[in-house]
């Protein structure tokens, strides 16, 4: 009896057998499953699997991205980008010397990099730094590419440009060639999140940042348990408001195996990048993460 | 076997600073002497501030004179948050920057055998700031805004400022709520100060030393009065203590 639930339970026993009970003490453990099985969510799924379930998930929510995400967040998610624009508070400064060059990755609906790029133009009157939106999923930089066509900005403009992109490998991104690496709640959507950091490191220049913004662990135990509860509404809202229920229990799911603000900074520290730290946002709800490529 | 019981007894059952690795960050800065973050800001501080002030201009000049890219302004405001009365991050850091590396800086040269006075710390701290003393305004007007910068970062450096001119001088140091008071004394003198400094037109800032000489003079008289009120109060307990006995003694 106790055998059957465990095996009922325990998601790792589809990668099989005796493995199930391994218990590993690093970091960075419970990202890594059996060789060849990652998480979907609270699934186990063969790692080949993930990347074309994460795109389903996100081609059936592009649409309506921005309405479920106010709905989702009660619209703090606005406030979060706005102070993760502010805190990083790039630009080309009017005495630097050299442009910038960002990159903004699973960043397909492009409100991180039009945001970063009115920002080094509002407060630095920089137009001459470039921007790479880079997403795996091509639906969702379709939504980018129509909101800069919506609001006549950054749409054929030589400084920006749209890439469909794995953000585990930037093929066709140099190496050693941005200065600026930004990704705000993609990374936990990565099959092999270590991968990500690596990319995130070849592709920065020295001197360059990386900078994330990613749903985290919440310190305080009462908001904790309330957003527990609003978890549990998100996809019958998803549901309701989309039509698809399983999407958004994905994305919940997804959130809560993201590794917790101490751990994620060890895992950027351990991909080589230096005075790694993070804040974290609404009482841990979110945080920003970031390291420096020296 | 001998060498190696000798490295077994050498093990601790405390913490102690010989078995771990000295962590190569300064204080409550978020990197070490060898980083980026360091060179830009040591440079911005010894350069750019005397000449143009605590601004973004001073580190982007010093930016450019070390060949970094404008992103170390990003990388360099990384551990502070945004605010609406700050001009930016990266400035916050500098003026945290500027008060961690001179505080450190007080504690460096000193000699182990013969510890210096108080007063002597103390002018020593006010001399750090005589290169910059031009725009000590701002500085001022920086951690005085109210906020999240003044609680977590500007009044902790003062606090742990008037912690190490105890500490580094051959003051007597207490363990009860004067421990308190004391530095609280110092603090206050040492604001004031510096306020004084801020606006000084004198020769060298004589004036502001003197000031600073009379301040600290001041508040160690009040610490007089303190202990003589203090020894007083105790007397006075004591005394009714006996008093009482005596007159239970009595029946």
């Amino acid at each position: 009896m106790i055998s059957s639930a465990f095996v009922k339970h325990t998601p790792k026993c589809i990668a099989g057998g005796h493995k199930s009970i391994l218990r590993t003490f690093s970091a960075t453990s419970f990202l890594k499953q059996e060789d060849g099985y990652t998480h979907f969510g609270s699934k186990t799924v063969p790692k080949f699997e993930k990347e074309k379930l994460v795109g389903n998930v996100f081609s059936s929510v592009a649409s309506k991205y921005d309405v479920m995400n106010d709905v989702m967040s009660l619209g703090i998610h606005r406030c979060w980008k706005d102070h993760f624009i502010n805190k990083l508070d790039a630009g080309k400064r009017p005495t630097s010397v050299e442009p910038l060059h960002f990159i903004d990755v699973a960043g397909g609906s492009g409100d991180i990099a039009f945001g970063l790029l009115d920002h080094a133009e509002h407060k630095f009157h920089d137009t001459e730094s470039t921007m790479h939106i880079v997403d795996i999923n091509a639906d969702m930089l379709k939504e980018g590419e129509k909101r800069a066509m919506e609001q006549n900005k950054y749409h054929n403009d030589p400084r920006v440009n749209f890439l469909v992109q794995n953000g585990e490998s930037l093929d066709e991104i140099e190496s050693n060639s941005k200065d600026i690496y930004t990704i705000s709640f993609g990374i936990r959507n990565f099959t092999n999140v270590e991968a990500g950091l690596a990319a995130a490191y070849r592709v920065l220049k020295p001197g360059g940042i990386f900078y994330c913004l990613e749903f985290s662990k919440i310190e305080n135990q009462l908001m904790d348990l309330m957003y527990q509860q609003w978890s549990k509404v998100l996809p019958v809202m998803g549901s309701i408001i989309a039509n698809d229920y399983d999407s958004y229990q994905y994305l919940v799911e997804s959130i809560e195996k993201f590794p917790d603000q101490e751990t994620f900074k060890n895992m950027i520290e351990q991909a080589g990048f230096k005075s790694a730290g993070y804040e974290s946002l609404t009482g841990g709800v979110c945080a920003i993460h970031w390291g420096v490529k020296v | 076997m001998f060498k190696r019981l000798c490295q077994v007894s050498l093990r601790r059952y405390h913490p102690s600073k010989g078995e771990h690795l000295n962590s190569s960050r300064l204080g409550p800065l978020n990197y070490g002497l060898d980083s980026p973050q360091y060179a830009v800001l040591s440079h911005a501080l010894k350069v750019s501030v005397p000449v143009v002030g605590f601004n973004e201009r001073a580190i982007v000049h010093s930016l450019n004179q070390l060949n970094y890219p404008s992103t170390m302004l990003s990388v360099i405001g990384a551990s502070n948050s945004p605010s609406l009365l700050h001009s930016s991050p990266a400035v916050m850091e500098l003026v945290k920057f500027h008060l961690v590396q001179k505080r450190l800086q007080l504690s460096q040269d000193l000699s182990s055998e013969e510890k210096p006075s108080l007063e002597d710390l103390f002018i020593k701290r006010l001399e750090l700031n005589v290169p910059i003393a031009g725009h000590l305004s701002q500085l001022l007007s920086h951690v005085s805004v109210p906020g999240p910068f003044t609680v977590d970062t500007a009044l902790p450096e003062l606090h742990r400022l008037s912690d190490d001119l105890i500490y580094y001088s051959n003051e007597k140091d207490h363990h009860d709520f004067a421990w308190y008071s004391k530095r609280l004394g110092i603090s206050c003198a040492y604001v004031s100060s510096e306020l004084f400094m801020a606006q000084d037109k004198s020769h060298n800032y004589e004036e502001t030393f003197q000031f600073a000489r009379d301040k600290l003079q001041r508040t160690m008289q009040l610490g007089e009065y303190y202990n003589n009120t203090e020894e007083w109060l105790w007397y006075t307990l004591l005394n009714s203590i006996n008093l009482a006995k005596s007159q239970m003694a009595r029946g």
